[in-house]
């Protein structure tokens, strides 16, 4: 079978698993809804009140939070990991989450209530953050080991600002606790829009950017010699991926692992080439988090687990997996 | 057999003024009055003059840190002069797009790193200066990919994963990726360092038969004195950041610059060279030329 036959058939697997996670994830939980019930809702059939209640405003913004939260997330991933050579970097890991967290809560301590302000000012958290990285990696030629390093560091301080602010003004952010894990309850549908259009316009430009990342993985010069901008395509995709992290972390708190589990993931069933590895994590890291939300609502009903205690657990491990698997060579 | 000890005196000159002058397409790339530094206030390069011809193999040999590998990155737009101006195919360097300088010349850089992908997918990124945004192959694309993998010999191990192949095999590989760059002019920065001496000869052969065949001009860097002797027709000799002699191999050789550069003492052998069935010499010499090296007593 050729790469392209099987890696169309990874994608349209991982379609498939998402539509089966979505169901899941509609119908499922503490009051369920039947499967013909969705599909007389997704129809304009007749449904009960109780069960259009529940899927109008609880379950639909949740799953598309969930959605969206995972397909940033996990593009963004895969574009840190291919913008800066390594394999360990992902939007959490580095602080680029922890940048946009930081300007998500003092926006909302300077100017509350100002919604569209929100996933504007992760953006602007989350780029600044990338471009510290960005120059400390290119900068001092430090080693990948040493950029995560520096991304824990700032990750440190960035948390250090988090809960200065939330200790000074408690009231700038309702559900401050699940932000700081990362959970997706209590999102609802005008939350998600001005951040639904930022991850729109960026899932575009990733997918369109993808093949300038496959030269980039030649080396620098090599890129160069093909005619490739190395620092602009470099820096626009950085930027294009503070977008996908910083309107995630606009809704969804600080998720954690997504973009470094799932771009790894895809990876092993799709090879290195970006233009299946993009579009393949976001398709997955949707349906990733889709699923992780769902167990998170289901594992100890009645009481609920935010989603990025879930991906924790299942991150953490990976990520060791990860510097034990490149301990050989390539963290220095 | 031929044995004797060259050792000429030096060439303290620059390139050849007849050689440096010539504003004619017959260079590939000419660096005129170029100054460098990698510190300001600490110059590495003073007003070099050079000229790789076109349509020849060019060898740039010296010591390590002698700027070799400078040169090319100051043709290939990496760096840029302080002074002076750098031309590829008669166009000044630093004016062009990255994009349009791809259209006049490939580069083999050097690096250790092996990018995850196939053979295909590596000679696939040769095109990419030919291709729009979306980076979407289309049939003349895969021609000259196909063409580039079989004039490098490369084809069978199309869909090998690069990790898999050996060093020499991963250099032909990288070779085929600038061929489908379809350049006149290709720049291979120590293309041998990784590969035994099998291989290294292998991948002379075949940037040889590319300059016989294809009218390819290759200018390389390279380290290893002997296939730089065997394998080119002009030297440009570097030490300590300037340019101590160039001009054709045997030249430059029976000057003594190249051993002085090295403190080596440089013997020429030859021997027959024997005809394989079918074979003929296509105008080459009947006899085969290698070298002996000595280092000189300190």
């Amino acid at each position: 079978m050729g790469s392209v036959s099987r890696n169309i058939i990874v994608v349209a697997a991982t379609a498939i698993f998402l539509a089966a996670a979505t169901a899941a994830a509609l119908t499922l939980g503490a009051s369920s809804v039947s499967l013909p019930e969705l599909a007389a809702w997704l129809v304009g059939g007749d449904v009960s009140d109780m069960a259009r209640n529940i899927l109008e405003n609880v379950r639909v913004p949740r799953v598309l939070a969930a959605l969206l939260a995972g397909a940033a997330l996990a593009t963004s991933g895969a574009l840190i990991q291919a913008c800066l050579d390594n394999p360990l970097a992902s939007p959490n890991v580095i602080g680029v989450n922890s940048g946009a967290g930081l300007a998500v809560l003092l926006a909302a301590s300077l100017v509350p209530g100002a919604l569209w302000l929100t996933p504007l000012a992760a953006f602007i958290g989350a780029l600044a953050t990338a471009l510290i990285i960005f120059a400390l990696s290119l900068g001092t030629g430090l080693s990948r080991l040493t950029v995560v390093l520096a991304g824990i560091a700032i990750t440190t301080v960035f948390g250090a600002g988090m809960n200065t602010i939330l200790i000074v003004d408690p009231d700038a952010y309702i559900g401050s606790s699940t932000f700081l894990v990362g959970g997706l309850s209590g999102v609802l549908m005008r939350d998600l829009a001005w951040p639904a259009a930022y991850i729109a316009v960026g899932l575009v430009a990733a997918l369109a950017g993808a093949a300038k990342l496959n030269i980039l993985s030649l080396g620098d010069e090599a890129a160069h010699s093909l005619g490739v901008n190395v620092r602009a395509v470099r820096l626009g995709m950085l930027a294009v991926a503070a977008v996908l992290a910083g309107a995630a972390v606009s809704f969804a708190g600080l998720i954690g692992f997504v973009g470094l589990v799932v771009p790894h993931l895809m990876r092993f069933f799709v090879g290195h080439d970006n233009r299946w590895v993009v579009p393949a994590s976001a398709l997955a890291g949707a349906a990733f988090v889709v699923g992780c939300d769902l167990l998170a609502r289901v594992l100890f009903a009645p009481y609920e687990l935010p989603v990025g205690i879930l991906l924790a657990f299942i991150g953490g491990p990976f990520f060791i997996y990860l510097i034990l698997k490149n301990k050989g060579g390539g963290l220095d | 057999m031929t044995e004797c000890v060259i050792r000429g005196e030096r060439t303290p000159s620059c390139a050849r003024p007849a050689d440096v002058g010539a504003r004619s397409p017959e260079c590939a790339i000419r660096y005129e009055g170029v100054s460098f530094s990698y510190k300001p206030g600490v110059p590495f390069m003073e007003g070099l003059s050079a000229a790789i011809p076109a349509g020849a193999v060019t060898s740039i040999v010296g010591p390590n840190g002698c700027g070799k590998s400078t040169l090319v990155k100051l043709a290939a737009g990496l760096l840029r002069p302080v002074a002076g101006r750098v031309e590829v195919a008669g166009h000044d360097t630093g004016e062009l797009a990255s994009r349009e300088r791809a259209h006049l010349m490939a580069v083999l850089a050097q690096s250790s790193r092996v990018p995850p992908m196939t053979v295909e997918a590596l000679v696939a990124c040769g095109r990419h200066p030919h291709l729009a945004w979306g980076g979407r192959l289309g049939p003349d694309d895969r021609a000259a990919v196909e063409a580039a993998m079989e004039r490098a010999g490369v084809a069978r191990f199309r869909s090998h994963d690069l990790r898999q192949l050996s060093g020499g095999e991963r250099q032909r590989a990288h070779v085929a990726r600038t061929l489908a760059q379809d350049t006149d002019l290709i720049v291979l920065d120590e293309p041998t360092t990784y590969l035994d001496i099998s291989a290294c000869h292998d991948l002379m052969a075949l940037v040889r038969d590319l300059n016989r065949r294809e009218g390819k001009t290759v200018a390389m860097v390279i380290h290893d004195l002997d296939l730089a002797l065997r394998y080119s027709d002009y030297l440009v000799v570097m030490q300590k950041g300037r340019v101590v002699d160039a001009g054709p191999t045997d030249e430059v050789l029976a000057s003594g610059a190249v051993g002085d550069a090295f403190s080596m003492d440089i013997c020429p052998h030859d021997r027959p060279r024997f005809a394989e069935r079918g074979e003929d010499f296509e105008g080459r010499a009947e006899t085969e030329r290698g070298y002996v090296l000595y280092p000189r007593r300190r």
